[in-house]
């Protein structure tokens, strides 16, 4: 699975950084991109170049940035192209583009280098609302569980004869998305008594 | 001195079901530990939502459940769910946050506890469940053993008067399931523990509680009780191996 906190095995300058400057500092990069003009533009040069300096002072690794960019660009330039449909959205096109891949490598060289409870923590103390900070710590750590409970769905059906055979195997997966979805469901209301029965109000 | 634990005359049905549990009485005394045994869907998880407050969704006005004396009631949930300390099934849906300090700190957080003292609070409460210095670990790298021992420390961080265990030995190896009891047996206060284990009842418990569909079947020292094969096989239980040659009186 693709870690959702930092995986990274080394510290660097960055890694050392205190994780109120590094989140300041990355929400600083998104609200810049996100504020520049649309259309094809050098100021978006800016914000790219800064990120691509902080790479090499990440060590964050290569295939670390391509497996985690290829799952985002599905989506970003899926939502990039729907404005080629529009005359009037194209230039649109640049811009969606440029601004979501920079915002994304900017949250990648954030959760390379601050572990996902020190940046949920500086939220807390941002005072962002309990209930989102919550949210987002309960995603986060069930996250592996809803895999590993996906692998065995997988492994399950594969030792009663499943094969990954065209078809089949699309209709393997909802099938173990169906189940997933509704283990889930179970799951979410024994951590509410789970959280209930610690005091959670 | 009052008990530790008491049910009066308790009955439960899930929403268009059956009784899940049918008129239950007992009563458990202070630094008593007690066996919940039966077969599945016994009722026994059910019933030990009921010590926490977890069920009824909407509490009687006549109290079923006092703890330490104190009737279990809309008033007194917040302070009865800080004095009995349940520990789930599957430690996974238990261990909630990034890592074990944040795991170990929400009960102690929702009391208000921070700073210096909630570190230490919960510095004592992993070595008190064996697993001191294991604060930045990430619950899902653990191993079964570790984080039933994590779950135990965060319940043990809101310093319980009674503990509640459900299954506590289901999913552990044999060197895990022997040190898990004897830490069980190191922790003082009241404690009952729903289980299969029967072993682990016989080791532990001075008292079991047998259920069957809903209903209070049985009651009494675990060893005379246990030893009732006619009993035991009647409710979908066996005599453990331990007391098949052990006079029952002994």
């Amino acid at each position: 699975m693709l870690p959702p906190a930092t995986d990274s095995p080394r510290v660097t300058t960055l890694h050392r950084l205190s994780p109120t400057v590094k989140l300041g500092g990355a929400l600083l990069i998104i609200l810049t991109t996100v504020l520049l003009p649309r259309g094809v533009s050098w100021a978006y040069a800016m914000p790219a170049a800064l990120v691509f300096l902080l790479w090499p002072l990440s060590g964050m690794t290569f295939v670390y940035i391509w497996r985690r960019m290829l799952l985002a660009e599905f989506f970003i330039v899926g939502f990039a192209l729907f404005s080629l449909f529009h005359e009037a959205a194209r230039p649109v096109f640049f811009s969606a583009f440029a601004k979501s891949n920079i915002c994304v490598f900017t949250l990648l060289l954030l959760t390379w280098t601050t572990p996902f409870h020190l940046i949920l923590n500086e939220l807390r103390r941002w005072r962002l609302p309990g209930i989102m900070v919550t949210t987002l710590a309960l995603m986060v750590r069930y996250l592996p569980v809803l895999v590993e409970e996906s692998s065995r769905m997988q492994r399950a059906r594969a030792s009663r004869g499943f094969t990954r055979r065209k078809g089949v195997a699309w209709s393997n997966l909802t099938m173990i998305i169906g189940q997933l979805f509704i283990r889930s469901a179970d799951r979410a209301e024994r951590i509410y008594l789970a959280m209930c029965a610690r005091g959670w109000k | 001195m009052k008990p530790a634990v008491a049910i009066k005359s308790l009955s439960y049905r899930y929403d268009g079901g059956s009784p899940a549990l049918d008129d239950i009485s007992f009563t458990v005394e202070q630094d008593e530990t007690i066996a919940l045994l039966g077969p599945n869907g016994a009722g026994k998880s059910t019933l030990l939502l009921h010590f926490n407050g977890l069920l009824p969704e909407k509490l009687p006005a006549d109290p079923v459940i006092w703890i330490d004396g104190e009737p279990l009631a809309k008033e007194t949930l917040a302070g009865i769910r800080q004095k009995v300390g349940l520990l789930f099934q599957d430690p996974d849906d238990q261990l909630i946050s990034a890592t074990v300090f944040e795991d170990v700190a929400f009960g102690p957080r929702q009391l208000g506890v921070e700073g210096a003292i909630l570190r230490s609070v919960v510095e004592h409460s992993l070595s008190l469940a064996g697993v001191a210095g294991f604060e930045h670990r990430e619950p899902h790298r653990l191993s079964q053993g570790e984080k039933r021992r994590v779950c135990l420390a965060g319940v043990l961080a809101c310093k319980p008067r009674v503990l509640v265990l459900d299954e506590p030995t289901s999913d552990l190896d044999p060197r895990g399931r022997r040190e898990f009891k004897a830490l069980l047996r190191s922790l003082p206060g009241a404690k009952i523990i729903a289980t299969h284990d029967l072993e682990l009842a016989v080791d532990l418990c001075s008292r079991a509680v047998i259920l069957d569909q809903g209903k209070l079947v049985a009651a009494g020292p675990t060893i005379p009780l246990l030893s009732n094969e006619e009993l035991m096989l009647a409710h979908g239980l066996e005599k453990p191996h331990s007391l098949l040659h052990r006079h029952p009186h002994s």
